[in-house]
């Protein structure tokens, strides 16, 4: 909403208790000043709580006509400018105030690497690496796994400021050497924590479901047959978690592991039975259109979606990347919404969105396929 | 100038005494303010429009250590200047 002077002048005259006449005056005067003072003195107008306006002049430089292709020179001239003061510029990014840069890996074709491997099962060297993880998870508890998650970090950050420090021309050769070991202990780490990340989030992520649902929402709103199993669900649950802490964890997840089927899904397990088809949610066009092109991928979800409300500024895109590791699937999350959500780009914050625990065949962020796919459901969408 | 000479400034132009200048400048920054908190734009004609913009996230790579790095989306306060203000830096130029 776009708002002008007339506003302005209103409300301050009703916060500063004065006319509007009062209040117009003083404003015109305002701005007339930091015009006057910025232009005629070429001096810089600080207000308080607002920032600071500038003149600034910029030098002549060539430039290139759009239209003509002619080379042209842009004279010198002069630009006011507008710096926002530290805590109004806080102010202002405040919803995205808690989100930070961070470091990508070095080499840009270490993606492309960890989707071939990922496609291979992870069979070949990660295979020691991946198995020894997995049974570290499994048998201790959470804690650990952190520790192991933040030792690795460490370790690959460490790696990754000797890569950058090195930048001697005679250490190249040795470097040449070390370079290679170093990116395939960094590729063996990522994939560890990647298969770890997946495995342990899935898992508590579930958990946490399965808990809110029973707390907060007595009305369920996802399948008739869902709520009864659920309570079930929740006893096995209790169970299980008091099995953990005796510790005997190992024969019940290995269980599991040998009742899955053939394609690696970690939380595959006995608690899972309120699975149905995930394509209800999907138009029919759009389920031929899949199962022509992507028939390796099961539209299918495993128990009860996790609810999430969704904050302010907080879209569906980043919900996937959150849940799913890419947001190229949030395809997928408003599909399972479309009950609720209206429109995919105007969601009122506040609202409860469900996520649904989908088959790994179809939201693998590793692999191309899957994107692939997700990108031709929002090619689809976009038609609708 | 700053906040102070802006205050003497006005005060000397307007013919009102400080208190009152004081609470009159008080309010228009904080409205100001309240109204970009809020996603509106503000403009003010002759002057410009303020405008809160959201700078989408990026990938950004550092030239030397060719290290990646994802900057996370933003919003900023924008400042464009009218064309009339935009004619009058011309002008003082000329």
């Amino acid at each position: 909403m776009k708002v002008i002077l007339q506003d302005i002048i209103e409300k301050v005259a009703e916060q500063a208790g004065v006319t509007k006449k009062l209040s117009e005056g003083f404003l015109q005067e305002f701005f007339d000043i930091i015009i006057d003072e910025t232009l005629n003195k070429s001096g810089s107008v600080k207000i308080k709580g607002l920032g600071t306006f500038k003149l600034l002049s910029v030098e002549e430089r060539k430039s290139v006509n759009v239209q003509t292709g002619e080379e042209i020179i842009i004279p010198q001239h002069e630009k006011i400018s507008f710096v926002p003061e530290k805590d109004l510029k806080a102010a202002i990014n405040k919803p995205y105030s808690h989100l930070e840069t961070y470091i990508l890996s070095k080499e840009g074709h270490v993606d492309v690497q960890e989707s071939e491997d990922e496609d291979n099962e992870e069979a070949n060297i990660d295979e020691g690496n991946v198995a020894t993880e997995d049974n570290i998870t499994v048998e201790n508890n959470i804690t650990v796994e952190e520790n192991v998650q933040i030792e690795e970090r460490e370790v690959e950050k460490i790696i990754i400021t000797e890569n950058s420090t090195k930048t001697n021309k005679d250490m190249e050769e040795r470097e040449n050497k070390n370079r290679k070991w170093i990116i395939i202990v960094i590729l063996l780490i990522i994939l560890g924590l990647v298969a770890w990340w997946w495995f342990s989030d899935s898992k508590q992520s579930e958990d946490e479901g399965t808990k809110k649902e029973l707390q907060i929402s007595p009305e369920h709103e996802i399948d008739e047959e869902v709520p009864v199993s659920d309570v079930i669900i929740d006893e096995t649950q209790e169970n299980r978690s008091a099995q953990k802490s005796e510790g005997e964890v190992k024969s019940g997840d290995e269980g599991e592991e040998t009742a899955g089927s053939s394609t690696p899904i970690p939380n595959r397990s006995p608690e899972f039975q309120g699975e149905y088809m995930f394509d209800k949610k999907f138009d029919f066009k759009l389920i031929d259109f899949m199962q022509a092109n992507y028939p390796n991928m099961k539209l299918i979800t495993y128990g009860t979606p996790q609810k999430v409300t969704l904050e302010k500024d907080k879209r569906l895109t980043l919900l996937a990347r959150d849940y799913y590791g890419d947001k190229r699937f949030w395809v997928y999350i408003y599909l399972y919404n479309t009950d609720i959500i209206k429109h995919p780009n105007r969601i009122p914050a506040g609202m409860v969105i469900k996520i649904p625990k989908l088959d790994k065949s179809l939201v693998d962020p590793n692999s191309k396929d899957c994107l692939d796919a997700a990108w031709d459901v929002q090619k689809y969408l976009l038609k609708m | 100038l700053n906040t102070k000479e802006l205050i003497s400034e006005l005060k000397k132009r307007l013919n009102h005494d400080k208190d009152k200048v004081d609470v009159l400048l008080d309010s228009t920054v904080k409205i100001i303010e309240q109204e970009l908190l809020n996603n509106n734009s503000v403009g003010i004609q002759g002057f410009g429009v303020f405008d809160v913009r959201k700078k989408e996230e990026r990938i950004s790579v550092n030239p030397i250590t060719k290290q990646r790095m994802l900057v996370p989306p933003k919003l900023t306060l924008s400042f464009k200047p009218s064309t009339t203000l935009k004619e009058r830096i011309k002008k003082v130029n000329a």
